[in-house]
């Protein structure tokens, strides 16, 4: 065989074998890394690509890295494992599945993270952590205070209501606001004031709509895509609904769920047709008319890109926008922001609108776990609360110029305007009460916002395929909660063994614990029974009526 | 046939064959320390297979059979997914221990979780079997006098009777509550059963006058781990305002501003509070930039 | 050398070839016939793709078809009719007809006693009427003397009538259904008619290439084809979505400057009323409801399908030079080269392109949602069976229901299949 035919013959065998001794290398080579025995290491896994988050996350863990070392003559290593959105769930799925998967991971995504289920069999319960003063706090005000209460919320959106512990650390907040071009704002308004009223903002739009169509250039007042059409939709629907959820929020949570309002629409306690509904769109509709034409068909992308080119005023987006778009605008204009002015003192819309929307109770974002089964638990613990003092908490968002979540961990100015409002109402009011419901009122509330429809014709096909499908639904609806109640009671029943056979509970919280699941079975227990009998003696009503 | 076709076929047969064999070897041993551990973890599915061959190595009746059949039982009661045939061999299982369990530990437990059985929806199919459960809660009380299980059986036993949605029931288990939280003024749950008094007077009973008095009464006994605070509060002052009990109502929209500051109620709170003719007390806010504290 | 038949009998000598077969039919079972089969049990299972799985017999397919008692007579009534149409015997044709004919009059007893219940403004009495004639019509057919004009409208009746009412009642069985997965079938429809002419420019353009006189040039063109296919089909579907941009896209701007713009805005104006051309000319042709039909419609073109045109090619390839020679001694056109000679012998592979092309249109869903989103885009126009049964797996976590939509459209495929199969004929 000659060189070239044997050349011919085997080289892919040999592009294969390469591969895999390289692969095997590679492989012995980390193992060796990060199982020295002199190194412990933590992993901690999240989606955030973008640059400045990597390097603030790295910058703590260099700190802290340095200060265990000092502190304890131990090395450590935190290892930052970044993986893109698109691959995130398959990598965390996979890895809790298997059983390698890292120490601290960024909940979110993955069902294997999200869903209580995987929640309660994967993740570590923090409450315990939290209930302790964060070490790291010493001599600073924060001293002595359990941990969960030096968060701005003292961590009461990330209770989990149904597993009844606290299950991530957050490390960042986030609030939606409305982006302008200050250069272009002021040379075609000729002021710096943005406007502090609904009907103000229309006519600023209205004034910007009229200098681009008198100067010939294609300028528009906001720049928008589907998504920043929601982020409209939902500042501005759901303040005309507040007195409506105060009207029918029976079971007293701040909220109306699809079932409660379900109930209340069968009891004729209120329907799409009503003046409020057809106001709220209508303000949305006035909102979305200051679109660039064909928004509906643009993504996220274009219209920042439209922001970007000066071909748009405005835009909204959310605080973990601005870093990007103050670096992709810069030295070509000053960007300001402002809060979403609410028709609170419009003619038309007032007796509807007492206020926005409160953002009291945001969550914290850039939620951390700690895995199960990592056998670093203290030490990931000991991480977390590093990182969750006020002055790292500070350094790490003010770097990356997100918001922090620690009490008192200033703001770069520039993130003034994104400070949350307290000042507003609680609340949400949720229509989808079946699959059809959800499709055909999100299908066809484009086309209200796109003046493809008038909000008339919505009210007509919401009403239609909600008394179609709604009682189908809502039974649907019940079997799901009466399976949540099931989920309960599994682990009611886990704790109960393991109390019955004295297994070990190194917390001492095991009766705390138990009481807190009796307590939840017992609200969603009544919850659920209640809605069966209401709905069962609707449904008899209407079997008797002609 | 060409001989090295044949090594090939073979050492693809073998390797086959060492894969399947890789399947049915026998589990780690662990026993039952696994299966607990798993139970732990909630992982039913896994510890039943544990549970099942420990209970086959065990004298019927021993100590270690009792514990490997509980948890056994446990485990198909609650590993999914829910399969009729699990269920029934669950009850007849739990069945089995409370029958032979009497004055063992085992009873109150295997009581309790056959009550649990009996008064839920597990599979399509399944119906509710309330009786079972009573009977079951009453065994408990009645037997078992010192177990810790007794208040849980307690509620739970007045829970079935509330949540029938039937008024006549629901009253009759208000007194019976009534009566246990006379007889055991420091058990555990007390303050939960009073909250369990509060939403039987909102359903079925419709009183809500008597359901707010009931939860201010279940926060004097003290409120247990895992209430919210501001949603209870919020529910008591709107429940009292629409029985027109104008001062709870009051009172309990300030505690949410005063108390629990950080609540996205606060705000509704006080316009609630001007509305009623109050001057509200001012709001935290926890965004403040020079805002240091560290509480509740 | 002789060849010799493999067998179970001589396993003992031929186990080697046996073994080595293996590993390909396990593989096809674990991730083809598996996946098909988990998907067939799990439709009759609420199943959310995690940790609930309970059985649910047919609640999922009584939930997609509505009540199955309003079914049930009329599709066996069906097959029994179907069924006596494909018999050669004459007494078990009119035995299986009358026995059609009576499940069909059980359908019309059924749907009589259910008219009370259903919501007014069905077609209920048009339906009841249609079927009760039907029946009257099989009885006349069975009843006059053959060869009757009065005989023949009742045999003409008895195939029109159902045909309609069938339809009638397929709009009252939609009452009672899932609503938005019946309504989704209409995009079907209209698709598959407007890919019934859209095969036929890959028909041509394989003519073409065929009727080149330089191998080379064939070779050319038909390499010239195969590397479009190299490039993902995603990169193609978001290729088009930038085509159709309202703002940047090619599509408005080739509009505009060449002038056809002004046309269609004095269309809309004056004839179609439609508001969706105005001026400035911006139409938003995934946007608008009004648009997205014919933008879906639109898609693709020029319509010439890679795998398509290599198919055409490889049956025009078998057609012998003999057919053309006798041809053009008799003075063929080049119009009736194509329609006498090259369509005809072609039918074979026309008809599996049909086939693909219906079980692709049933089955599309990714094309719509990356051009649309998972709800089918402003007033659910581009939703489809696909993309409602991705919304119900993926968005509603309901993986049951899904799978059970999947069994019908498997049926409602294989039903369009065997149709295709019997009446699209090949004549050699």
């Amino acid at each position: 065989m000659t060189l070239r035919k044997f050349f011919q013959t085997y080289v892919g065998v040999a592009i294969l074998l390469a591969s895999i001794i390289y692969a095997m290398v590679r492989v012995a080579y980390n193992e060796a890394t990060y199982k020295a025995p002199d190194v412990t290491t933590i992993r901690i896994c999240h989606w955030q690509l973008e640059a400045g988050f990597r390097d603030a996350l790295q910058e703590l863990i260099d700190e802290y890295e340095q200060l265990h070392l000092k502190r304890t003559g131990k090395k450590i290593r935190v290892m930052q494992l970044p993986v893109s959105e698109r691959g995130y769930s398959q990598f965390v799925n996979t890895g809790l599945i298997g059983g390698t998967a890292p120490d601290i991971i960024e909940k979110g995504f993955a069902k294997g993270a999200t869903d209580p289920a995987y929640t309660a069999r994967f993740f570590s319960p923090l409450g315990q952590y939290l209930d302790e003063p964060n070490p790291y706090n010493a001599g600073t005000p924060l001293e002595g205070v359990p941990w969960k209460d030096t968060f701005f919320d003292g961590l009461q959106a990330a209770y989990d209501r149904q597993l009844l512990d606290h299950y991530y650390v957050p490390f960042s907040m986030f609030t939606v606001r409305i982006y302008y071009n200050r250069d272009l704002y002021r040379q075609i308004l000729g002021t710096d004031r943005t406007p502090a009223s609904y009907q103000e903002f229309l006519d600023v739009c209205q004034r910007i709509r009229e200098h681009g169509q008198s100067k010939g250039l294609p300028i528009v007042p906001v720049a928008g895509s589907k998504y920043q059409g929601d982020l409209f939709r939902r500042r501005y629907e759901t303040p005309f609904l507040f007195e409506l959820i105060s009207q029918t929020d029976d079971d007293f949570t701040g909220s109306v769920d699809a079932m409660e309002s379900y109930l209340a629409y069968r009891q004729g306690r209120w329907s799409f047709e009503s003046p409020r509904f057809m106001a709220a769109w209508k303000c949305m509709l006035e909102v979305s008319k200051n679109f660039q034409d064909g928004w509906l068909a643009a993504q996220r992308d274009d219209a920042v890109f439209l922001f970007v080119q000066s071909r748009a005023v405005m835009t909204a987006s959310g605080s973990w926008d601005a870093p990007s778009i103050k670096k992709q605008v810069a030295g070509q204009f000053e960007v300001g922001v402002f809060d979403f002015p609410m028709p609170t003192d419009h003619p038309e819309y007032s007796k509807f609108v007492a206020g926005p929307a409160t953002e009291a109770s945001i969550k914290g974002g850039i939620p951390w776990a700690i895995c199960r089964q990592s056998r670093r638990q203290e030490l990931c613990v000991d991480f977390l609360r590093f990182c969750t003092t006020r002055a790292k908490n500070e350094s790490f968002n003010q770097s990356i110029t997100w918001l922090p979540v620690v009490l008192g961990a200033k703001l770069t100015p520039d993130l003034e305007p994104f400070r949350p409002r307290i000042e507003g109402f609680v609340g949400d009011f949720q229509t989808d009460i079946s699959t059809p419901v959800k499709m055909i009122t999100e299908g066809n509330r484009w086309s209200v916002l796109s003046d493809r429809m008038t909000p008339e014709q919505y009210a007509v096909k919401a009403k239609e395929v909600y008394e179609r499908t709604g009682a189908e639904g809502f039974q649907e609806k019940l079997v799901k909660d009466g399976r949540n109640n099931r989920n309960l009671e599994r682990i009611l029943a886990s704790q109960l063994l393991l109390q019955h056979i004295g297994a070990p509970d190194p917390n001492g919280r095991r009766d705390e614990k138990i009481g807190q699941l009796l307590l939840a079975i017992q609200e969603f227990g009544h919850k659920v029974a209640v809605r069966q009998a209401q709905f069962e003696a609707l449904q008899k009503e209407t079997e008797r009526k002609p | 046939m060409n001989r090295r076709l044949k090594r090939t076929g073979t050492g693809l047969l073998a390797g086959l064959s060492l894969w399947l064999a890789s399947w049915s070897a026998p589990a780690g041993q662990g026993g039952l320390d696994t299966a607990w551990q798993e139970v732990g973890y909630l992982n039913y599915k896994k510890s039943a297979s544990l549970f099942e061959k420990a209970a086959k190595q065990s004298e019927p009746g021993s100590d270690a059979w009792i514990e490997a059949t509980l948890g056994l039982a446990a485990c198909l009661q609650h590993r999914q997914p829910d399969l009729q045939q699990d269920k029934e061999r669950a009850a007849e299982l739990y069945d089995r221990l409370i029958e032979i369990g009497a004055g063992k530990p085992v009873l109150p437990l295997a009581l309790m979780l056959r009550a649990r059985l009996a008064d839920q929806l597990d599979y399509y199919g399944d119906q509710v079997d309330p009786k079972t459960a009573l009977v079951c809660y009453d065994r408990i009380i009645a037997e078992c006098p010192d177990s810790p299980l007794i208040h849980p059986a307690a509620l739970f036993r007045a829970q079935v009777l509330i949540n029938s949605m039937d008024k006549t029931k629901a009253s009759g288990a208000i007194d019976w509550l009534r009566q246990w939280q006379a007889k055991y003024p420091a058990n555990p749950l007390t303050s939960m059963q009073q909250m369990l008094i509060a939403k039987a007077y909102k359903y079925p009973l419709q009183q809500p006058e008597k359901a707010a008095t009931a939860y201010v009464a279940a926060e004097e006994m003290g409120l247990p781990q895992g209430v919210v605070v501001d949603n209870y509060y919020w529910r008591v002052a709107n429940l009292a305002q629409q029985a027109g009990d104008t001062k709870t109502a009051i009172r309990y929209y300030e505690r949410i501003i005063t108390e629990v500051k950080r609540t996205g109620f606060a705000y509704e709170a006080q316009l609630r509070l001007k509305a009623l003719g109050v001057t509200p007390p001012p709001l935290f806010n926890p965004f403040a930039a020079d805002n240091q504290e560290g509480s509740k | 050398m002789s060849t010799q038949r493999i067998t179970m009998r001589n396993f003992r000598q031929n186990w080697v070839l046996f073994a080595l077969l293996l590993p390909t039919v396990l593989g096809v079972a674990t991730f083809a016939y598996i996946p098909s089969f988990e998907a067939i049990r799990h439709s009759f299972y609420n199943w959310d793709g995690a940790f609930t799985e309970e059985f649910v017999g047919l609640d999922n397919v009584r939930r997609i078809l509505g009540d199955l008692t309003l079914w049930t007579p009329l599709i066996l009534g069906g097959l029994l009719s179907g069924l006596s149409a494909l018999l050669e015997k004459p007494k078990v044709q009119v035995i299986l007809r009358r026995l059609g004919a009576v499940l069909l009059a059980l359908a019309v007893l059924r749907l009589a006693l259910d008219a009370r219940t259903l919501p007014p403004g069905t077609t209920m009495p048009g339906t009841l009427t249609m079927l009760a004639l039907t029946v009257l019509c099989i009885v006349l057919s069975f009843k006059l003397e053959p060869g009757s004009f009065k005989r023949n409208v009742a045999v003409l009746g008895s195939y029109l009538l159902p045909f309609l009412g069938g339809i009638g009642y397929l709009v009252a069985v939609r009452r009672t259904g899932d609503w938005v997965l019946w309504t989704s079938f209409r995009l079907i429809f209209i698709l598959i008619v407007a890919n019934l002419f859209k095969m036929w420019p890959s028909i041509f353009t394989a003519v073409c290439i065929h009727r080149l006189k330089s191998d080379r040039s064939q070779y050319l063109y038909r390499v010239l084809f195969v590397v479009p296919m190299i490039i993902p089909q995603m990169v193609g579907l978001l290729i088009w979505k930038f085509f159709y941009d309202p703002n940047m896209g090619v599509l408005n701007k080739l509009l505009i400057s060449s002038g056809l713009d002004r046309y269609l805005i004095w269309l809309d104006k004056w004839v179609l009323h439609l508001g969706v051309f105005t001026d400035p000319f911006k139409p938003a042709w995934l946007g608008d409801p009004a648009l997205i039909i014919s933008s879906l419609v639109f898609w693709g073109f020029p319509w010439v399908g890679v795998v398509g045109v290599l198919i055409y090619l490889s049956g025009l390839q078998n057609i012998g030079s003999d057919v053309y020679e006798a041809a053009e001694i008799d003075g063929i056109t080049w119009w009736g080269k194509f329609w006498r000679i090259e369509l005809p012998l072609i039918m074979t592979q026309v008809r599996l392109n049909l086939i693909m092309m219906i079980i692709g249109t049933f089955q599309a869903y990714g094309f719509q949602y990356v051009l649309l989103g998972a709800e089918g885009g402003p007033q659910n126009k581009g939703l489809t069976p696909g993309l409602y049964m991705f919304y119900q797996a993926f968005q509603e976590q309901n993986y049951g229901y899904a799978c059970a939509i999947g069994l019908i459209l498997f049926f409602i495929i294989l039903i369009l299949t065997i149709i295709n199969q019997r009446y699209v004929r090949v004549k050699k």
